[in-house]
């Protein structure tokens, strides 16, 4: 708070009172010009020595919190005695005020029985309390709940300032009566008081009071910042309350033996009680004792008379009277007081400050103004000077360059007469812009519509666009189904009307078409072989594979076995994975079938129903009062007529590609009827329709189990699929019977198992014809080894065969000449190395490269002469040490450290260039930070000859562009 | 038959550029930087050659001129202030003068600034006597010929919206002598004529200045040092050896700006042109005071080791100002922090007598004791170029023109002189394509002006033996000064004594 630290407070007694505790006693009883201090003159022995003593307690326990809870350890059996205390006096009456009232008579007890210097020390302990703890005096809650305390104050004869403090005294020197413990209890309390902040109320009081008549030009600054800094210690405070309530509570159980205090604290209590009431006989008694314990009255009354001075006021009159104490109430409260002592303050206003430093003061003020005034350019400031290109004018007129249309018109003036002329027709006309305003207006309000109305309507429109698109987006979706269905169909009917003939008859027919199809499934092949990586024919175990006769065969069926397997599961993958999108576009090699194609497109077409369905139920739902409007509903069914119209005609139109198709397909074409007449079931009928075709497949009956309606399709596509093979090619077409050709397939579906069959067919085939050849060639090797001429024989027969194998082996004889050739290899390789005889390239590179390593390194050259500097003779032993100043030393590169050092085939020179060194610059230029970056701003040129025409131009703006002759402003406010 | 479409050949409009018949493939432009270099090389050496900075002296003083007044809202007028009292007002373009005032003054005049407003097609100029303690408003035709019709101009023009108008008149009026009107016309009005007649012969011209009268006059005990007017408003501020505040209509001054107690000589005042209320000034006892009309307080003063003989705000950025210090060095401050300078610029040899910031805000001009004018880069410390004649003497103002073309400088020996503010820059129209080229040139120099054989062209600037010798023996002193204090360093207790940074040698205090 630092109260007494302001200069300009007018009472002198604040100087010493802010004075370190310590100190203070002494001077206060020394110092004459302290109001509170005794005179001299009185006799200090007139003090009794226990108030001495509770005086010294006091202050050393309120000296500060740190230091009270730092001598807990002393106080504890004190500590306890007070709480016991407390706890027995809410025994005596359960009410927490009264517990409070009791701290409160305890402390003014205290402060009664050590005169006004010890009310004065109350206060500065409070003061001290208050800067060290931080914990500051009242809250303005707890004003409120003190206040009604006040009127029972009964001062006739002690200072007003002791009022509160004092009316609640009475308890405390009755209880002081019966015990000389009590003082001490008292002093607990006090500690008490002091830790818990609602608990001390009383006695922050006190200080409060006090504080008033010391530090009253202070107290108004500071009673805001108390106020805060309560408010947020409040919370504390209560709860600190709490927990020493309930650690009152049980302390009292594990001190039984204490029983004696406490009844005898009961006693003090209902005394207390009764001196409430009756505010007259004991405390009198007691006041008219107090002068002797505690000092001559003349003395207090002079110290009541300073601080009546500054204090004395209505509230302290009327609450001196007994008579007149509930009047107290309706006084202003103790804020008011405040104010109005500030006021008597105001009398006592500081002397101006010396001109030179009001000067000063006024001079910073004004400084600080301009300084702010001057960072708000900062940002322009900033901006300008990090400009890449400043183009004045920097800022464009405000009000210059293009107007408005509006402001154009709102200036228009009819100059001439047509001008004029067609003013006064559209004035005629009342076409002006006034009128129209005033007529839109109108229209406005004709139509009556409230701000919610309006809304409504609006929503309502937003909502039937939205419809409207609905329908439109199912047009498209249908329309693109249609497109896509009679697309693809259209495909397959070519394809069945010149059906694929078998590649032998295509090529008698035709042999360039047959070698087109030829070449195609080879490209399948060969992107299937890319494909399956795990492929029998290539895997190790299929080149292990060569062994006997028998073994062959059985390995073979084994083989055989595998592919089949594989080729099944593959088939049922991708059927699975058909399944999984049906809306995906391109499925072309599942959907190749016509029927599959077919029923997609119905699927679609019944998901897309049934996805409207689901949302006119939940417009129905949703649509409230709007969507049942006429015209809304009307919209919306013309909409969804159109687009349902459509559908059924896509519908009808594929079924009627399908009546054109063979017998075969005619079962589907009949199923294909029924969707079209249940259409409006949707999907339930394309559940019933597809239920005969599982049967006809068993492998693939978990797939309709699949619950998705989604996968529906591909359950019904697949069987289709699957079935017709099972009819024919199964039956009659053994792949592994026919080996080179490739089943030639009359039909699509037939092709797509039977070339698989072929496919796998051709696998194994070639699978083995590798293990043949594999072998075949490590003989040949062994061959060549051996002898040196012929060609293995075995190698020619697999040429013939195998293109692929072929090229690799001549692949192979390039690589290594005296793998497969034979002499003539020999004889080339001799030749080439007859040519270039004696030229040591390499070799002479490296020793080359040595020779300049060794001239750039460093040398230590020794110039000693034997036998200068050393002793000769007999005995005499050579000096293995150089002397130093021998060696000469020549600067050079490690070897190590060359550019070159990790790169044997360059040599870099190290050697240092005079004329491109003269370029280098020795320190880096100003506004860079570091090489790179400098180096960086050469990366790119700024010539025409290497920049577009654009970039040389915007490369080479100046920093600075104006106009020429033109005035350049200093920078305006824009802000 | 060879036969060639003109559309390859030929721009597709008189606008667009012209086709590129070059193959751009890098592989075919090696040497890329080699080339360039020499270039750079090339346009270094190209721009010394064409550096021909001088442009004119505009003469006709009698005495020295010892202050320059521009009239900042227009081109080409300046108005010079002589030791013997005489102002004469000078057009660029027409490089003559347009009105002599000869007797302005009794004594030296002490500053010269111009109204911010226009009007009956009469300019007013103010001008302030450095010794008979008058200030003097002038308004005649005669500034501003070629202002037809009587147009009129606000103070506060730039803010309001009718600048379009006024402005371009302003900005021609006496830029283009042709326009005068014709003063036989109206020759029953009396001495003045509408429009100023440029056509007029010099006799009448001068009798006219002789007879013109100052609309106001203000008078004081103390002699006036400087004057400035303030952007928008009707205010001017002078220097004496306090601060002053006048409003053009009233005969008292609005206010009395001082620091403390301080009645030291004030040389020199200046408003800020972007926060347009505050000011500063520069005195005699080596302090630089800051100042707000609105707080109506002096609010910063700092003391430094010389004292400062001019000083100006930099129109881009508003809380910069430049002091033009007698220990030959310039300084910039940051008003928001004002205990070192920001930077220190070096050059002359001579104490720096004026001082001037480019409308531009990137460069300033500087006017010398030592008989040079110096242009300055605001980044560099070193100035970027320095003129001097064998006539010019001692400089006692400079100023840039308020399109940053040309630099102002007024002297000893009784001439303005007209200097370009880039040496090298061609004059007249110049062409797309040769604009590009110089563009060009100017980024390879300035790419290059690192490198040792740029930078040495670059750089190399003759000056007269004596200025040369100046640098030589300063260089010296300095040197010395410095070895001294490092010997003095070095047998002291060590940390007794710090080198201390230049920058903060400079202020010795800064008073709240």
């Amino acid at each position: 708070m630092a109260r007494g630290s302001n200069p300009f407070s007018a009472s002198t007694s604040s100087g010493t009172k802010s004075k370190p505790k310590s100190t203070a006693k002494a001077k206060r009883r020394l110092d004459p010009s302290n109001a509170y201090t005794y005179l001299p003159s009185l006799p200090k022995h007139h003090r009794t020595s226990t108030a001495q003593l509770s005086l010294s307690k006091d202050e050393r326990e309120l000296a500060g919190p740190s230091r009270r809870r730092g001598d807990d350890s002393d106080d504890e059996d004190e500590d306890m005695q007070a709480r016991i205390k407390k706890v027995a006096m809410m025994i005596a009456d359960d009410n927490p005020q009264a517990v409070e009232s009791d701290e409160s008579d305890i402390d003014s007890d205290e402060a009664f029985g050590s005169d006004g210097s010890d009310e004065e020390r109350w206060g500065d302990v409070f003061r001290q309390l208050d800067k060290g703890k931080g914990k500051k005096g009242k809250s303005k809650a707890q004003e409120v709940v003190r206040k009604p305390a006040k009127p029972l104050t009964v001062n006739l004869d002690e200072s007003e300032d002791e009022k509160v403090s004092e009316s609640k005294a009475k308890g405390k020197k009755a209880a002081k009566a019966p015990s000389p413990i009590s003082e001490e209890e008292g002093d607990d309390m006090e500690e008490i008081s002091g830790e818990d902040e609602d608990l001390d109320v009383d006695s922050e009081e006190d200080i409060s009071l006090n504080g008033e008549e010391d530090q009253d030009a202070d107290e108004d600054e500071d009673n805001s910042d108390e106020e805060e800094e309560d408010e947020d210690e409040d919370e504390d405070g209560d709860l600190d309350f709490l927990s020493d309530l309930s650690d009152d509570e049980e302390d009292p159980e594990d001190l039984d033996g204490l029983d004696a205090f406490v009844d005898s604290l009961a006693a003090t209590d209902k005394k207390r009680k009764a001196g409430e009431e009756k505010v007259t006989g004991e405390a009198a008694k007691k006041r008219r004792v107090l002068p002797v314990i505690s000092g001559p009255g003349l003395k207090e009354n002079g110290d009541l008379a300073l601080k009546n001075n500054q204090k004395l006021d209505l509230s302290s009159l009327i609450s001196s009277h007994p008579s007149l104490s509930g009047a107290s109430a309706l006084l202003p409260s103790k804020s008011d007081k405040k104010t109005s002592t500030s006021i008597l303050k105001q009398g006592l206003v500081s002397a101006p400050l010396p001109t030179v430093a009001q000067d000063r003061l006024d001079r910073e003020a004004a400084y600080e103004k301009t300084r702010e005034e001057g960072q708000k350019w900062a940002g322009v400031m900033k901006r300008v000077k990090e400009a890449e290109h400043l183009s004045f004018p920097l800022q464009g007129d405000r009000r210059g360059g293009v107007k408005s249309g509006n402001e154009v018109l709102a200036g228009f003036k009819p100059e001439n007469k047509l001008e004029s002329a067609v003013t006064a027709l559209l004035n005629k006309a009342n076409l002006t812009e006034d009128n129209l305003t005033k007529r839109e207006d109108l229209a406005l309000e004709a139509q009556e519509m409230s701000l919610e109305e309006i809304k409504e309507r609006r929503d309502a429109l937003r909502y039937q666009r939205e419809l409207m698109f609905r329908a439109e987006s199912k047009a498209k979706r249908v329309a693109k189904i249609k497109s896509k269905t009679f697309r693809k169909l259209a495909r397959k009917r070519a394809a069945k009307e010149n059906p694929g003939l078998d590649l032998e008859q295509l090529e008698k027919l035709d042999p360039e078409a047959a070698a087109e199809e030829r070449e195609k499934l080879e490209f399948l092949r060969a992107r299937e072989r890319a494909t399956l990586r795990h492929g029998a024919k290539s895997g190790r175990w299929a080149r292990d594979t060569g062994g006997d006769g028998a073994e062959i065969e059985d390995r073979r069926r084994a083989k055989e076995e595998m592919l089949n397997m594989k080729e099944k599961l593959q088939r049922k993958i991708l059927g699975q994975a058909d399944g999984s999108d049906s809306e995906s576009d391109s499925d072309e090699e599942e959907g190749d079938d016509e029927t599959a194609i077919k029923t997609r497109a119905f699927d679609q077409l019944a998901s897309l129903d049934a996805q409207n369905a689901a949302n006119e139920e939940l417009n129905g739902k949703a649509g409230k009062g709007l969507m049942q409007m006429a015209f809304m509903k009307k919209a919306q069914d013309r909409e969804m007529k159109k687009v349902a119209q459509e559908e059924s005609d896509l519908r009808k139109e594929i079924e009627m590609f399908g009546d054109e198709r063979e017998s075969d397909v005619d079962i589907d074409s009949d199923e294909e009827d029924r969707p079209s007449m249940m259409r409006v079931g949707g999907n339930e009928g394309r559940m019933v329709f597809s239920g005969p075709e599982p049967s006809s497949s068993t492998p693939q009956d978990d797939d309709i189990s699949e619950p998705t309606r989604i996968s529906r399709p591909s359950a019904l596509s697949k069987p289709r699929e699957a079935t017709p093979p099972s009819d024919e090619p199964f039956a009659d077409h053994n792949p592994w019977l026919t080996n080179t050709t490739s089943a030639g397939p009359s039909r699509k579906r037939n092709t797509l198992v039977g070339s698989v069959n072929a496919k796998a067919e051709e696998k194994v085939t070639r699978a083995m014809k590798k293990a043949v050849k594999g072998k075949e060639a490590e003989l040949d090797d062994e061959k060549v080894e051996i002898t040196i001429e012929g060609k293995p024989s075995a190698t020619k027969l697999n040429n013939g065969n195998d293109k692929n194998e072929e090229d690799s082996d001549s692949e192979n004889e390039e690589l290594m000449p005296i793998a497969g050739k034979g002499v003539k290899a020999f004889k080339q390789r001799d030749l080439v190395a007859e040519a270039f005889a004696g030229d040591n390239v390499v070799e002479e590179f490296t020793r080359e490269k040595e020779r300049q390593v060794e001239m750039d390194a460093p040398k230590v050259e020794d110039t000693s002469l034997p036998g200068w500097g050393a002793w000769g003779g007999k005995g005499s032993r050579k000096n293995k040490r150089v002397n130093p100043k021998f060696l000469v030393k020549t600067a050079g590169i490690e070897p190590t450290q060359r550019k070159d050092f990790s790169r044997s085939n360059v040599i870099i020179t190290e050697k240092k260039d005079k004329k491109a060194s003269a370029f280098l610059l020795q320190d880096l230029p100003y506004p860079y930070t570091s090489k790179e970056q400098y180096e960086k701003s050469f990366a790119t040129p700024v010539g025409s000859e290497w920049n577009s025409r654009s970039g040389f131009q915007k490369g080479t703006v100046p920093r600075v562009v104006k106009k020429p002759g033109a005035i350049i402003e200093p920078i305006r406010r824009m802000f | 038959m060879i036969s060639r479409s003109l559309d390859d050949h030929l721009p597709s409009s008189s606008t667009a550029p012209h086709p590129l018949q070059r193959n751009l493939a890098p592989h075919l432009h090696p040497f890329q930087k080699p080339r360039e270099y020499t270039r750079a090389m090339t346009a270094v050496k190209i721009d010394r050659m064409f550096a021909k900075p001088f442009v004119d002296a505009l003469g006709g003083h009698q005495d020295g001129v010892y202050c320059l007044g521009k009239d900042p809202r227009r081109v080409a007028v300046v108005a010079g202030g002589g030791g013997d009292g005489e102002v004469i007002v000078h057009s660029l373009a027409l490089r003559r003068p347009l009105l002599k005032i000869p007797n302005a003054h009794k004594g030296m005049v002490g500053g010269i600034c111009w109204t911010s407003e226009a009007k009956d097609g009469k300019r007013g100029m103010i001008t302030a006597g450095k010794l008979d303690g008058t200030i003097k408003i002038w308004r005649s035709k005669l500034f501003a010929p070629g202002l037809k019709d009587d147009e009129s101009f606000i103070g506060n023009e730039f803010a309001s919206g009718n600048r379009l108008e006024s402005m371009d008149n302003l900005d021609n009026a006496g830029a283009i002598g042709e326009n005068g009107f014709d003063l036989n016309e109206n020759e029953d009005d009396g001495d003045e004529e509408v429009g100023g007649g440029l056509t007029m012969d010099f006799k009448k011209r001068d009798r006219l200045g002789e007879n013109l009268e100052p609309t106001m006059t203000y008078t004081s005990k103390n002699g006036f040092n400087g004057i400035d007017h303030h952007r928008q408003d009707n205010i001017f501020s002078t220097a004496s050896n306090t601060v002053q505040i006048w409003d053009e209509n009233r005969s008292n001054p609005l206010s009395t700006l001082q620091f403390g107690n301080s009645l030291e000589t004030v040389t020199k005042v200046k408003f800020n042109q972007s926060e347009t209320s505050v000011l500063a000034s520069v005195g005699n006892d080596r302090t630089m005071c800051l100042y707000d009309i609105r707080t109506g307080k002096a609010e910063r003063r700092i003391v430094m080791q010389f004292l400062s003989n001019d000083l100006s705000w930099c129109p881009t950025l508003p809380t910069t100002m430049l002091l033009a210090s007698e220990d030959h060095n310039l300084y910039t401050f940051d008003i928001r922090n004002l205990n070192s300078p920001s930077q220190i610029y070096k050059g002359h040899v001579g104490g720096v007598m004026g001082c001037d910031w480019s409308p531009t805000g990137e460069e300033f001009v500087s006017g010398s004791y030592d008989r040079t004018i110096r242009l300055w880069n605001r980044e560099s410390g070193k100035s970027r170029d320095v003129y001097h004649t064998k006539r010019m003497q001692r400089v006692f103002d400079v100023t840039y023109t308020p399109t940053a073309d040309f630099v102002l400088s007024a002297s000893d020996d009784g001439n303005v002189r007209i200097w370009k503010s880039n040496a090298s820059k061609k004059l007249g129209p110049v062409s797309t394509k040769e604009r590009q080229s110089i563009e060009h040139r100017q980024k390879l120099i300035e790419r290059y002006s690192a490198e040792k054989g740029v930078r040495s062209v670059k750089e190399r600037r003759h000056v007269p033996q004596s200025i040369h010798n100046a640098t030589k023996l300063k260089r010296e002193m300095i040197e010395s000064r410095k070895v001294k204090e490092d010997r003095r360093r070095d047998h002291s207790r060590k940390g007794r004594d710090k080198p201390k940074a230049e920058r903060k040698k400079t202020v010795i205090v800064e008073q709240k």
